[in-house]
């Protein structure tokens, strides 16, 4: 226990406070067996989790049973996390990686009907699409680490170099994969009719 | 500001979450290329923000959680010696691990020089032997050379006294001298004038290849063997 309050005070110094101090007593309600603690963690990062994973797999159903695989392992290594670091890119780390995994299992697997993409059902349909349809139907087009690195940026809004350590390279490269991811959606956009004009008449009906 | 400066700046911008500044709103108004950049950040801006909101709701702490998540889902129990809260433990299997590691190095290196002792060590194999007897060794290699290039040096005596004749068709004939009873080439058969084959004044090349052959020998012989 001295240990802990130690590690929490010591982050404050080192981060300037940027781990929350109620993500530090969730998980240390958590750790103590706190039921309330636990479901507190989870109301406050499953929109974070589930955006994450409904935006990299692209299907609600596999987003839920992933976001909660996430959860699950998060907690069975809950007293691992080091509280020196923030806890919302390790638990978005944890997502990030399922996600891949699931994404390698579907590409070697056939797709069945059920599992088709959402937005991609509705384009066959041949109805237009909003921009933001568009959008994550360009997404889904992108390779896997410029579409988690455009989603963990724009959606979970979180800093270039935190997207670094949680995908395991340089900002360097963070920033030239976010800028190349862009650059493609921005023409996906344009090639599907979408142009500013349109933007105009789309916000003004 | 030109174009590469207005481009590094909106990477900026975006990376930043920051608003254009004054000088990039001027260089959109002159220039129509960076004003058609700008407008494809705001489309997909605009994008973004419609994209976000779309994001469906979802309660994961609702009902299909178990009646009690922090005993269900706890962190599982460490190994006794193992984890961090364990250092100790954790430590003292380590350090068994280096000590097994240790001496399993220990039993590699030494049990192959125990079972087959190095060759320029005492007490192997070649060191056994007196020096009289690797000589008598040499020797006989030596011996069993020389009969072989004496078996050769003959069949290739053979091959050229076959092939001989015909070649000294065309070779003219050497200058008779008083010496020639006592040489070698004197031994090698006459010219038979009978033969028509033979034109007048000429007579057979006579190569002393038993001569060559001879020195050959004794070169390899005389030279002194390398140790094996």
């Amino acid at each position: 226990m001295d240990l802990w309050w130690t590690r929490c005070i010591w982050s404050h110094f080192r981060f300037g406070g940027c781990v929350s101090d109620g993500d530090a007593e969730l998980v240390r309600r958590c750790l103590n067996g706190d039921g309330q603690g636990a479901r507190a963690l989870v109301a406050r990062f499953e929109r974070a989790v589930f955006g994450l994973c409904y935006r990299m797999l692209n299907h609600r159903q596999d987003a839920e049973d992933v976001a909660q695989d996430v959860f699950l392992r998060a907690f069975r290594s809950l007293s691992t996390w080091d509280a020196a670091r923030p806890f919302k890119p390790w638990l978005l780390t944890i997502a990030a990686n399922r996600c891949r995994t699931v994404l390698q299992q579907r590409s070697r697997r056939p797709i069945p009907t059920d599992a088709t993409p959402e937005v991609a059902v509705q384009a066959n349909a041949g109805d237009r699409l909003s921009l933001a349809e568009e959008l994550q139907l360009g997404l889904g087009q992108l390779r896997e680490e410029y579409r988690t690195c455009f989603i963990l940026f724009h959606q979970q809004e979180l800093a270039v170099d935190e997207i670094g350590r949680i995908q395991g390279c340089p900002v360097g490269t963070v920033k030239t994969w976010l800028h190349r991811a862009r650059r493609e959606l921005a023409g996906h956009l344009k090639r599907r009719g979408f142009g500013p004009e349109t933007v105009h008449e789309l916000h003004r009906i | 500001m030109n174009c590469t400066e207005f481009e590094r700046q909106l990477r900026d911008c975006v990376e930043q979450r920051c608003r254009l500044t004054l000088a990039m709103e001027r260089h959109i108004a002159v220039c129509a290329d960076c004003d058609a950049a700008w407008q494809d950040h705001r489309l997909l801006q605009d994008a973004i923000v419609d994209w976000i909101a779309e994001t469906p709701a979802v309660c994961l702490s609702g009902g299909d959680w178990p009646s009690n998540p922090a005993v269900d889902v706890r962190p599982e129990p460490l190994p006794k010696g193992s984890g961090r809260s364990n250092g100790p433990g954790r430590f003292a299997e380590w350090q068994l691990r280096y000590v097994l590691a240790l001496v399993a190095c220990v039993l590699l290196t030494t049990v192959p020089l125990l079972q087959a002792p190095p060759q320029n060590q005492p007490g192997s194999a070649r060191w056994t032997s007196s020096p009289a007897a690797a000589v008598r060794d040499t020797q006989q290699a030596t011996a069993s050379l020389d009969s072989l290039l004496r078996d050769a040096s003959d069949a290739y005596l053979g091959l050229a006294r076959d092939a001989l004749s015909p070649v000294s068709e065309i070779v003219p004939p050497r200058v008779a001298s008083d010496t020639v009873e006592n040489d070698s080439r004197a031994q090698t058969p006459r010219v038979d004038s009978d033969n028509p084959r033979w034109r007048r004044g000429m007579e057979p090349i006579q190569r002393d290849f038993e001569q060559a052959v001879g020195f050959l020998v004794n070169v390899v012989t005389a030279t002194p063997p390398e140790p094996l």
